[in-house]
């Protein structure tokens, strides 16, 4: 990550990252909102700028502002379209829980224009994901574009399935692990109250994609893990229990340490003490 | 006295840095309004007449009542127009 996304991605956390104190040139900026898109950061530069913490020059701020509102009204697209797709699954009768950034938009912020939006994900039982496929397809005109799916042995997703809709991708992911589907942490959206993972289960999942990301690696998902650690403050032994049962220590360990280590964090819950003393074994 | 409005609670929302971007049920579409819409929007997460919302921001801001009214009312305007404003149920009257 480059310094100024860092800044970025840990805006609003205590950290050792610094946000520049006068505006940057023009094509400095003009680079930075580039990395910020890319990295999935710009609602978190959209706040620091909304808070005053970031200067902008006029040109900047309209500049800022066009972009910020492309992005918001992406997230509201996204969002309008998992409030379309678990209603035809809960038509269908297949149980659903939301995965992956509007649930955690809504969960895990302080306020859900911090966290981009550009795809959603839900998770069913893996016996369920041929008929939510179909579900989908006929209610939404969703289509799939990745198939066959594919065993990830390290996690609890059996299988998955990509599919399109509405020019949105919508990843629906099979799992045969129950626990997945323990009593939900509910949020609202709209009028509709919806369901995502309990913790721990919301944080080991988060912690799949810093690790799968590889070279892909995106801050948004750095600062997931710190919104998930920093606020839950989950207790380390139910984090470790869990991550056993689904062979996924490792994982969580190098999740939680990248993203201590990239966003600079100066607080230090337990469980990150744990990551650092793990992933550097 | 003219009718309070409120937001719909349906709508689904953000707030930029200068506008409030909207998707109301059934538009295809995100709508940003400006100017004042932002103030006004987070002021009609209650149901609340144009003059309260003038009354409301003069206080807020300090800004003066004729400059106010205008900017309110293109607000509501451009709210209404997006489809995500209604009116409160009527209090229920019983004998």
């Amino acid at each position: 990550l480059t310094i100024a996304a860092r800044a970025i991605a840990a805006y609003g956390l205590r950290s050792e990252c610094s946000l520049p104190r006068e505006p940057l040139a023009a094509r400095e900026f003009r680079e930075l909102l580039d990395h910020c898109e890319q990295e999935g950061v710009l609602g978190l530069l959209g706040a620091a700028a909304r808070d005053g913490e970031f200067p902008l020059d006029p040109a900047q701020h309209a500049e800022l502002e066009l972009e910020y509102r492309g992005s918001l009204g992406r997230a509201l697209l996204v969002e309008r379209l998992l409030l379309d797709a678990v209603l035809v699954l809960d038509r269908s009768r297949i149980e659903s829980r939301v995965l992956g950034g509007v649930a955690l938009a809504h969960t895990a912020y302080d306020d859900p224009s911090q966290r981009e939006l550009d795809s959603l994900g839900l998770l069913v039982a893996e016996r369920d994901l041929a008929a939510a496929v179909t579900a989908l397809e006929d209610g939404l005109d969703a289509r799939v574009v990745q198939a066959p799916p594919r065993s990830e042995h390290d996690s609890p997703i059996a299988s998955r399935a990509m599919m399109s809709a509405r020019g949105l991708e919508l990843r629906l992911h099979g799992t045969v692990v129950d626990e997945m589907f323990a009593p939900p942490y509910r949020f609202p959206l709209g009028v509709t109250e919806l369901e995502t993972l309990p913790m721990p289960a919301r944080l080991l999942y988060a912690c799949r994609r810093p690790v799968r990301g590889g070279a892909s690696l995106r801050a948004v998902w750095l600062r997931d893990l710190a919104q998930l650690v920093l606020r839950e403050r989950p207790h380390v032994l139910d984090v470790l229990l869990m991550a056993r049962s689904w062979d996924g220590e490792a994982v969580v360990a190098r999740a939680v340490d990248t993203a201590w280590r990239e966003l600079e964090l100066v607080d230090r819950p337990p469980l990150v003490e744990w990551a650092a003393r793990q992933d550097r074994r | 006295m003219s009718v309070p409005r409120r937001r719909r609670l349906d709508v689904l929302w953000r707030r930029s840095l200068d506008h409030v971007v909207v998707l109301a049920p059934g538009a295809d579409e995100p709508v940003s309004v400006g100017g004042a819409a932002p103030a006004v929007w987070r002021l009609l997460a209650e149901a609340r007449t144009p003059e309260d919302l003038v009354v409301m921001l003069v206080d807020a801001t300090g800004a003066d009542t004729a400059s106010l009214q205008p900017a309110v009312t293109r607000a509501l305007a451009d709210l209404d127009r997006a489809g995500v404003l209604e009116a409160p149920d009527p209090p229920v009257v019983t004998a």
